[in-house]
């Protein structure tokens, strides 16, 4: 046990300045290889005093990322912070601080220096599940200044040591008993053991979250991809990440009955392996879809498109179909929606007809007789901006109807036709992930919690017992140990009882003899 | 070092003592330091593994969500430098030099992440965004109130806020007097305050049909609920009063936080990230705890420096 002391005061130490120091002496004198600098840098990364300043410099890294806004366009923090200030923070990489160079060396950092503590956590926890030796706490339950507890008791002492032995087990101790040249019987009881190894578990546990993190975003393996699908559309991956299709049938959003709060947002998908559906199921927020190791989140929703009926005075109505695409604008919390210019235009089959979609919102509403567009993003009363050109075909005499804001299933005429906005189609956003590392993730979060709870919940500790004779009885002196050691109450709740089951079990004690569960710090009872 | 002050702390405390100044003698009511230091430690070894379940349950429950275990949104980060400061006390504790000063100013430390990770973060945008709208579209700001519940439990909050003021006066009282019937007083309204508190939680609960654990108000009374358990508890374990006079203040502090700044007291309905009932009750409920035990040691951290500050007023500071 002289190993645990030994070990314990070497935790106080400071190779890492010592090291630095003698170092810098040795500048002005001597060469220094590059050997040196390294073996210097291991010694530094073994002090628990570097694993602090590591620590607090993540911490305080953290807090930037959390403070400057991540991810953002170089331009918005030249205008958020002036032009100085926020070409620092361009240049300093902090306006994306979890990918910068620095920061993932400082966490690479504090990897490695849990790896160059490995050996020294390694031993402390079998020293803390160890526990103290033998000789350690008969020498220590000898020592005037450690508490204990000390009990005359009637009966043999073979028979006392036996109740002792067996009052232990009982309460899980694990029993080792032995005895002395002078008679005295030893029993050494040991409670959590394992727990000592907590220390290595929650340490661990970190290589195993970090490799998991890396396979996560491994090129090759790692798969994050967003992928919109607009209702009735089918995706087929054209960078071939996935060489199955998906197939989005419908869209839905679903509200609370105060008609605001989305309750849901449903996607059903339907898996395609060539033409045939091998899958199909809705997608929601916490329910992905599976298949082939790649999982689909629903992580986004907006409107894809809308179609337009267009019934001319003669001939079948026919549907034609517009794209929408989203455009940000500065003052609108919702997105705007406008109809890319390519697709503006649609003619008939015939040809002769063109409709000219101009703009479209989701959620329309009249001020002053002009329809504009509310910050509702879901398509509550969606509208589109037509314009109807016909008489193509025919000379160049074609006139243009201005059919204002369609509203749906509210059909307008117009000149000789009639048109209406039909439906409106939903896209689905799917997050595309494959990630290897998550069962080692997984695996490190058990190791960090089993480990953390371990060594902070169950300490591991040893009950020492001499039982010497005295008398016509024996004597027990008792102590608890415990590495850091305990506090008075925790203390006593260990041995006292112990004592209390030895006394239940052994036959009263003879007048003036016997006195148990006394505790003496300096002197024991009688 | 800090034995050194103890001793003077002692000293104060003997009748001979010629030092009565309104310092050294609200300090000799205090625990002593070294009590103090070991206190904050143990109930930190006690929340750190809490918090760290809090982080795992929330990165689990993210994965199935999103599909992410990890995503760098300000909530989870704002936890993340919460558990670094607290690893950092307790790797900075193995050193044994690592005690007082500088391990209570860590304790504060931790604690003010926690309380960035819980309000401040409501303040950025992010996935955890919980946060009640305080100004009205018209611009009229909107504080306080008892909208979206029910008569009969904006009372019971009403008397929950009274009995904890009443309490923390109380406990102040036999702070300074060490009047023993004040103590029982006190004590006897923080577990009236406690239970009426347990009495709202259960009544949201009955008409939610789930824990309330959703809107900023929800999980505001929660972490109240939380701090004055970990409180209660101490109190038991303990067997003192000592704490009462710095965590009740606590507690008041974020229950007019829980009562001011969310206009609305409504329970919201379930974002489509909620609906996951497993992983919402594991991950606040073990937060809850986390949070509440964590209060506690910056509680006591926040007594050591009191302490020491009024136990040795002249003293030069010294250095750990």
């Amino acid at each position: 046990m002289h190993q645990l002391t030994a070990r314990s005061a070497g935790w106080r130490y400071g190779p890492a300045r010592g090291v630095v120091l003698s170092l810098e002496k040795k500048q002005t004198k001597v060469e220094i290889g590059m050997g040196d600098i390294l073996a210097a840098a291991w010694r530094s990364l073994q002090s628990t005093q570097t694993t602090v300043y590591l620590l607090v410099a993540l911490a305080l890294a953290n807090l930037v990322g959390i403070l400057v806004p991540q991810g953002a366009a170089p331009q918005a923090y030249l205008e958020k912070y002036g032009l100085l200030l926020g070409a620092l923070v361009i240049k300093a990489g902090l306006h994306h601080v979890f990918s910068s160079t620095w920061y993932l060396l400082l966490l690479a950092l504090l990897i490695v220096s849990a790896g160059a503590c490995a050996r020294r956590i390694w031993r402390l926890g079998r020293a803390l599940a160890g526990g103290p030796s033998l000789s350690l706490l008969q020498r220590r339950l000898g020592e005037e200044r450690s508490p204990r507890v000390t009990a005359t008791l009637s009966g043999p002492p073979q028979m006392v040591g036996d109740e002792l032995v067996g009052a232990l087990r009982r309460r899980h101790y694990r029993v080792e008993a032995t005895s002395d040249e002078s008679g005295a019987l030893w029993t050494v009881g040991r409670k959590y053991r394992w727990a000592g190894y907590g220390i290595v578990f929650s340490h661990l546990a970190i290589f195993a979250i970090a490799l998991g993190a890396l396979l996560g975003v491994w090129p090759g393996l790692a798969l994050d991809k967003m992928i919109q699908i607009t209702e009735g559309d089918t995706y087929t991956d054209a960078r071939g990440d996935f060489d199955f299709s998906l197939r989005l049938n419908s869209f839905a959003l679903e509200y609370y009955p105060d008609n605001t709060t989305v309750k849901a947002y449903k996607s059903d998908v339907s898996v395609l392996e060539g033409e045939r559906e091998v899958k199909r199921q809705v997608v929601l927020v916490n329910y992905p879809l599976s298949y082939r190791h790649i999982r689909f989140y629903q992580s986004s929703w907006g409107i894809g498109g809308f179609s337009v009926k267009v019934t001319p005075p003669r001939g079948e109505p026919e549907v034609l179909r517009f794209p929408v695409q989203t455009a940000e604008c500065p003052e609108h919390h919702a997105p705007l929606y406008e109809v890319p210019p390519a697709a503006a235009v649609q003619f008939t089959a015939d040809r002769q007809t063109a409709v000219v979609a101009k703009g479209f919102t989701p959620d329309a509403e009249e001020k002053d007789g002009e329809v504009v567009g509310t910050r509702w993003a879901a398509p509550a009363h969606p509208a589109a901006q037509i314009t109807l050109v016909t008489g193509f075909n025919r000379g160049g005499d074609h006139s243009f109807h201005d059919a204002g804001w369609l509203k749906l299933a509210k059909p307008v005429k117009v000149g000789d036709y009639q048109i209406e906005l039909l439906t409106v189609r939903y896209y689905s956003g799917l997050n595309a992930r494959r990630d290897f590392g998550v069962p080692l993730v997984w695996l490190g979060f058990l190791g960090l919690a089993v480990g953390l709870m371990a060594t902070f919940y169950f300490k591991p500790h040893s009950l020492v017992a001499a039982v010497a004779p005295s008398g016509s009885g024996a004597r027990v002196t008792m102590a608890a140990f415990e590495k850091g050691g305990a506090g008075e109450e925790k203390w006593q709740a260990r041995t006292y009882p112990v004592i209390a089951q030895i006394l239940e079990q052994l036959p009263p004690p003879s007048a003036g003899e016997g006195k148990g569960g006394s505790k003496g710090r300096d002197e024991d009872v009688k | 070092m800090s034995s050194n002050r103890a001793q003077a702390a002692t000293n104060a405390e003997s009748p001979g003592a010629e030092r009565t100044s309104p310092g050294s003698f609200l300090a000799d009511r205090l625990p002593g330091l070294e009590t103090l230091d070991r206190l904050t430690c143990r109930i930190i070894s006690f929340g750190f593994p809490l918090l760290t379940l809090t982080i795992i349950t929330g990165s689990t429950w993210a994965q199935a969500a999103w599909g992410r275990w990890w995503g760098w949104d300000p909530k989870e980060t704002a936890s993340l430098v919460a558990w670094l400061v607290y690893a950092a006390y307790l790797h900075g504790r193995v050193r044994r030099g690592w005690q007082g000063g500088p391990a209570a100013a860590f304790a504060v430390l931790g604690f003010l992440a926690i309380l960035f990770c819980y309000a401040g973060v409501n303040l950025l945008p992010g996935l955890h965004s919980y946060g009640g709208q305080l100004v009205r579209e018209d611009g009229h700001l909107l504080l306080g109130g008892f909208r979206g519940v029910p008569g009969s439990e904006a009372a019971l909050t009403k008397a929950f806020m009274i009995a904890y003021l009443l309490a923390a006066l109380g406990y102040l009282g036999f702070t300074v007097s060490r009047n023993a019937t004040a103590g029982r007083i006190a004590t006897s309204l923080a577990w009236a305050g406690f239970l009426l508190l347990t009495g709202i939680l259960a009544s949201r609960t009955y008409r939610l049909g789930r824990l309330p654990l959703t809107s900023g108000y929800d999980f505001a009374l929660c972490f109240v609920w939380g701090v004055a358990a970990a409180y209660l508890v101490a109190e038991k374990v303990l067997r003192s009063r000592a704490l009462g006079a710095f965590v009740l203040p606590v507690i008041l502090v974020l229950s007019m936080y829980a009562y001011l700044f969310f206009p609305s007291k409504d329970s919201a309905p379930l974002m489509p990230a909620l609906q996951n009932r497993f992983w919402l009750h594991v991950h606040v409920s073990v937060a809850v705890v986390a949070y509440g035990a964590l209060a506690l040691s910056c509680a006591t951290a926040v007594m050591y420096f009191v302490k020491r500050r009024l136990a040795a007023p002249g003293e030069p500071r010294a250095s750990v």
